[in-house]
């Protein structure tokens, strides 16, 4: 929405790495995502989400290369103010009322919108009096982006922000999150494994899958890239489509279906079409990571070139 | 609902100017006074009963003493009389109070400070995550941490600092200065529930709880391995707790015992040649038939408060040094 | 909860809270003006689907020039989509002239798509009403007549070409 030349990058990582007792749980991440964005870290449990929030959130120290948020190193101290962070298990001090865990919010940060953060604990119809302890998995949630919201951040980092949520929730918390959005040109970055809650939310696309990032951009370039083929059975041989360019292709029945990398026409007796946000993640889940792009640094160029558009 | 959601959005953006007023505690302190609520009340009762205790303890031997004054019962050349061994007798319950049961809870005060206050301070929030909740509020961590410590610290040092001053004072005026003065200062249960000591204990084993409680991110280990620590200390300092201050060495005629009230370290025996044999050799044994002179090395009770003080020292130091890495391992 | 008087009031729709779609109405007046529907699975991006459903407003008479469409807030405070989507939708509708924005105050529509023969008293309406009765009668269910609706439309204008496809 800003000009995106002024503004710099909600989160710029530059050869980003995290290890864990000898085992990277991310490494050679290079990515941008533009501040005004809504960005979906995606990918299969254990590739690298939380890592990669807890990192944004200083929660954790990187091993290796650089990340910035909002154009400052990752360490500046004027970010506390400007990013907030729901963690995945929504931690909360089980022995505070509802009233108690806002004041909380309202007592450590300076920006705090009261009115905000009172509005989504009455949506849910929470008691003011409630314990916390006494809270449901979805209410607790509640009250933990309610404390993320009040605190009127630049960049909102929600790990698996609505897990524990029923429908109804979900819909009025992602209502309130895009309000936010557009209002304050916030920033979100959310990951989930729940891709349907993404759908129609999400503008530009992270996808981790065993530490690495997959794919970087704009989600509409993304899928523009891409193309979700099907066509005879026969068609799917091991060299019937260019390696270079094939995800993953299945065969069920009579049918194959192939998603490619490319959204160029090819050869063969295929039908097109571009695919959707759950078609492509599910195709790039579902492939074995050494398909892929990342994992050889000539694949991974047009990885980056993405992340440049 | 949905629609109050969209249009009580128009007044949010004056929200700032609408904070509830009439909030005397704020910020940072309003959250740990908050989150040391049941601390700050434990310290509180745990004072309040002990100080009654002490003032019955008091008004009671008190009220003996005088008994016994007005009777001529006062003296124990007339404890034989049996008349005066009655009106002697109700001192017993002050005392045993005093002796038996509060010096044994003072003693033991610092440990169960170190495992039920110090060590579930930052285990717990590690534990629950509530440490992630912290680094996500626009406050430095190391502030919170700061504050976090010194609303216990502080509530620690004043309840200790209470009773341990209460105990002192009823032990000297009504124990020691007492119709049956007897309660030598450096018994296993004296010394630690006087002066100085109960205060240096208990603000080290808060200290090393803390610390214990950072590193090993747990609640329930946390406190176990506290507790083990601060009784594994506490047997250090009391076997280095003779050579805190320079012992009194004397040579006193053959058996004479050691002054009343003092801390007997080591005896023996001067033999003729002027060599000192310590009694433990003599035990059985010929060796020592031929001794002019004893020997003893001991504590006065006036070393009372130099040790103390030396303690107290040491303590201290490693309860600084216990903080500086629990602020040095939080990251900023 | 005062609310301005050229504030679009919006209500959600009950069925909205529990499926993968929204409702969005814009009230002027009394009268309806616009109701934005996001079907998440229908396989037409959420942003075609405001440009489509704005001009089938247009079309309808629904909207008419210098009616206010809803912010982008009050559309994805509702519907939970993404508010990218809907400035991209509102910036496509200006390209195409249809609407305007006003700095400060909203975008409104300019132009309407409305045709006097499509209009709900115009005679190819009372033409179609007729032709659906007469297929009804024949034992047609509503499916049917969608189907046989949506294959004669294909077959008469271009089928390479649908609405749906981007760009």
């Amino acid at each position: 929405m800003d000009d995106p030349t002024t503004v710099p990058p909600a989160l710029e990582a530059v050869g980003l790495g995290k290890q864990y007792r000898g085992d990277w749980a991310l490494r050679d991440c290079d990515f941008a995502v533009p501040a005004g964005r809504i960005c979906g870290v995606v990918g299969p449990n254990g590739a690298g989400k939380s890592t990669l929030l807890g990192l944004a959130a200083r929660l954790l120290a990187p091993t290796e290369g650089e990340l910035r948020v909002l154009g400052e190193p990752a360490t500046a101290p004027e970010l506390r103010a400007r990013v907030a962070y729901v963690a995945q298990d929504k931690p909360l001090y089980p022995g505070f009322t509802v009233a108690e865990t806002l004041r909380l919010g309202s007592e450590l940060n300076p920006a705090w919108d009261d009115e905000m953060a009172q509005q989504i604990v009455e949506q849910g119809e929470l008691k003011q009096r409630a314990r916390i302890g006494s809270l449901s998995g979805g209410q607790r949630t509640r009250v933990s982006l309610a404390l993320a919201l009040g605190k009127r951040p630049d960049l909102l980092l929600l790990d698996e922000p609505m897990a524990d949520l029923d429908p109804l929730a979900r819909h009025q918390l992602m209502g309130t999150l895009m309000a936010e959005a557009a209002e304050r040109g916030t920033t979100i970055v959310l990951s989930s494994h729940i891709l349907p809650e993404l759908d129609g939310v999400i503008d530009f696309l992270l996808l981790v899958q065993r530490g690495r990032i997959r794919l970087a951009g704009d989600l509409e370039d993304i899928l523009d890239g891409h193309q979700l083929l099907t066509g005879p059975a026969e068609a799917a041989g091991a060299d019937a489509l260019p390696a270079e360019v094939l995800v993953e292709q299945r065969v069920g029945g009579r049918r194959a279906t192939a998603l490619v990398r490319t959204g160029e026409p090819l050869d063969g007796p295929w039908e097109g079409g571009r695919p959707g946000l759950e078609d492509l993640l599910l195709g790039y889940l579902r492939a074995p990571a050494a398909t892929g792009p990342g994992t050889t640094p000539g694949e991974a160029t047009p990885m980056n070139d993405e992340v440049a558009a | 609902m949905s629609m109050n959601v969209l249009t009580g959005r128009a007044g949010a953006t004056a929200s700032a100017s609408r904070r509830p007023t009439a909030r005397r505690v704020r910020g940072l302190l309003w959250l740990t006074l908050r989150q040391n609520r049941a601390v700050l009340w434990t310290l509180a009762v745990l004072v309040v009963l002990v100080a009654a205790d002490l003032l019955w303890i008091h008004i009671a031997s008190r009220h003996v003493v005088g008994v016994l004054r007005r009777t001529g019962c006062y003296y124990p050349e007339t404890w034989s009389n049996g008349q005066c061994w009655t009106l002697l007798s109700p001192i017993n319950r002050p005392t045993y109070w005093y002796v038996s049961i509060l010096q044994p809870a003072v003693t033991a005060l610092p440990l169960l400070i170190g495992v039920f206050i110090g060590a579930p301070l930052l285990a717990q929030e590690y534990e629950r995550g509530t440490i992630r909740l912290i680094r996500a509020q626009s406050v430095s961590p190391r502030r919170w941490l700061a504050s976090r410590l010194a609303v216990p610290g502080l509530a620690v040092l004043a309840a200790t600092g209470v009773l341990a001053a209460l105990m002192s004072w009823v032990w000297w005026v009504d124990i020691v200065h007492g119709p049956i003065a007897f309660d030598p200062p450096f018994q296993f249960f004296t010394y630690p529930a006087l002066g100085v000591a109960p205060v240096a204990w208990s603000l080290f084993a808060l200290a090393l709880g803390v610390l214990i409680g950072q590193l090993v991110r747990r609640t329930l280990p946390a406190m176990f391995l506290t507790g083990a620590l601060v009784a594994i200390m506490y047997g250090l300092v009391r076997w280095a707790r003779p050579y805190f201050y320079p012992l009194v060495d004397q040579v006193v005629p053959l058996n004479e015992a050691h002054p009343t009230n003092s801390w007997l370290i080591d005896r023996g025996v001067v033999m003729a040649d002027g060599s000192r044999v310590s009694t433990d050799v003599c035990l059985g044994t010929v060796r020592c038939d031929g001794a002019t002179a004893s020997w003893i090395q001991y504590h006065p009770a006036a070393h009372l408060v130099p040790i103390q003080l030396v303690e107290a020292a040491l303590l201290l130091v490693l309860t600084a040094v216990a903080l500086a890495v629990v602020f040095r391992r939080m990251r900023p | 909860m005062v609310r301005a008087p050229d504030t679009p009031r919006v209500r959600l729709d009950p069925r909205a809270a529990v499926g993968h779609h929204s409702t969005i109405e814009l009230v002027k007046g009394r009268n309806a003006v616009i109701e934005y529907r996001i079907e998440r699975r229908s396989g037409v991006s959420t942003y075609q689907q405001i440009v489509q459903q704005t001009k089938q407003a247009l079309r309808l008479g629904l909207l008419q020039p210098g009616d206010k469409l809803p912010t982008a807030r009050e559309v994805v405070e509702l519907t939970a989509i993404n508010p990218n989507t809907v400035l991209k939708a509102y910036r496509e509708l200006e390209r195409e002239g249809l609407v305007e924005p006003r700095p400060g105050l909203g975008t409104f529509v300019r132009r309407s798509l409305a045709r006097p023969e499509a209009a709900a008293d115009g005679p190819l309406r009372a033409d179609l009403v007729g032709w659906v009765d007469q297929a009804r009668e024949a034992g047609l269910e509503r499916e049917d007549i969608a189907a046989l609706m949506a294959s004669v439309l294909e077959q008469r204008f271009d089928t390479g070409v649908s609405p749906a496809t981007p760009n």
